[in-house]
């Protein structure tokens, strides 16, 4: 079933959530800086998003909810998106605030990582948040993120203008602080080369 | 029966085509307060793509020197010349998307098509990207920075962007150079975000603020 962590369980999409992923799509606190807006979402809106979802095995992205093992409580989702087959994805959350500061948020990401790192392969993942989200930043700089990239003044949020960030983890920057080793090809130094490309 | 509006409108009792002579007044004024997004340079112009322009387009997308710097969309490979079949395909890619226009650089007296251009800004105008490709026989002839200068009254003239950004890959040392001569600043990068030569590489971003633009054209018109 799933990503088992410690304390949480990554799991798949289930009828009964839909009223919490309608909770937190309303919720400006968390969703309020993208296009999510307005906060208007009906539990039939997000029940027919649920719904379409078609079986494939030619999958780029991913929605898990996270779930205590506990008491069985969603917590929130984790997804990813955009997925390069053994290169990158990219990656973002939404909580309950309820949990904030639980840590649950840090177990289902670093879960998350170890999945598309260990299992997908992937080289490097990245995710997007906006500067006036502090706690984001925080969390993922804990995991190893970086922030890689500030697009100027791009985002409005409150009445205020702020940065888009881009950050990212290396392969190496999830395995290494973990005593992980690395049995795929370091392609950085793998022979061979293309045409003209003047590295 | 058919019939023109102004034909119609003739027609009209008296007091009523002094109504409609009014407000056409009216709109042709405020048409003439609209400034018009000006597409034409001194020596290039920018147009949408029509399908006669696929042989063009494929014979500029054969050339070596663009390999890595083809700026196609998702799932083409930048290192590898189209065929002629995918190059139809690009550009009905290019006129299918939603929020983002493709258009072709030419030089209007001869009609050539000399590189092509992009802009998009998904689901929020405040900060569109853009990408350029200039054909490398027109390379270090200002053709580029013409068409910046276009794109930039363009998206800063017509639209509500704040911010426009761009992205170069790290190899790309003439890229690198030709986006900050025309203003635009470094923002970061994407990491290991393309692989040749067996070696991953990042890709570099840069943007350019409206007021950081406006200075510059400022400037250079207290040059000129």
């Amino acid at each position: 079933m799933g990503l088992e962590g410690a304390t949480i369980w990554l799991r798949e999409q289930r009828a009964e959530d839909m009223p919490l992923l309608q909770s937190l799509r309303n919720d400006m606190r968390t969703q309020g800086y993208n296009k999510a807006l307005p906060p208007d979402y009906t539990e039939p809106m997000l029940r027919g998003r649920f719904e379409e979802r078609r079986f494939s095995l030619d999958r780029d992205d991913a929605v898990f909810i996270i779930e205590r093992k506990a008491d069985g409580r969603a917590l929130g989702f984790i997804a990813y998106g955009n997925l390069e087959p053994r290169h990158n994805t990219m990656v973002g959350m939404g909580m309950d605030q309820e949990v904030w500061g639980s840590g649950a948020a840090r177990e289902a990401l670093d879960l998350l990582l170890g999945f598309l790192f260990l299992e997908l392969g992937l080289r490097v993942v990245h995710m997007w948040t906006i500067s006036e989200n502090v706690r984001a930043v925080k969390l993922a700089e804990k995991l190893g993120f970086v922030i890689s990239s500030r697009k100027r003044e791009s985002c409005y949020k409150g009445g205020k203008l702020g940065d888009t960030l881009l950050m990212d983890v290396l392969r190496e920057e999830y395995l290494d602080p973990r005593g992980l080793t690395d049995t795929l090809p370091k392609l950085e130094d793998a022979p061979g080369s293309m045409r003209n490309p003047p590295l | 029966m058919t019939a023109s509006f102004a034909s119609d409108w003739d027609d009209l009792p008296a007091h009523l085509q002094d109504a409609v002579d009014n407000v056409l007044a009216d709109e042709a004024e405020a048409e003439a307060r609209v400034v018009a997004p000006q597409l034409y340079g001194s020596r290039v112009a920018l147009r949408p793509f029509e399908s006669s322009d696929d042989a063009a387009l494929y014979e500029v997308l054969q050339d070596p020197r663009l390999d890595g710097r083809r700026n196609l969309p998702y799932k083409h490979d930048p290192w590898i010349p189209p065929s002629l079949h995918s190059t139809a395909a690009i550009r009905e890619d290019w006129g299918a998307r939603e929020h983002f226009l493709a258009l072709a650089v030419f030089e209007p007296a001869s009609g050539n098509l000399v590189g092509y251009t992009a802009m998009g800004w998904g689901w929020d105008p405040l900060c569109p990207w853009v990408n350029l490709v200039v054909a490398p026989e027109h390379w270090r002839a200002g053709i580029g920075r013409e068409v910046v200068a276009l794109l930039m009254d363009f998206l800063f003239g017509t639209t509500v962007a704040n911010v426009v950004s761009c992205t170069v890959d790290a190899w790309n040392e003439e890229g690198i150079a030709f986006v900050t001569a025309v203003g635009f600043q470094p923002t970061g990068r994407y990491r290991r975000d393309g692989f040749c030569n067996g070696r991953f590489y990042d890709t570099l971003t840069f943007d350019l603020l409206r007021r950081e633009w406006l200075a510059l054209e400022e400037a250079r018109s207290d040059g000129a």
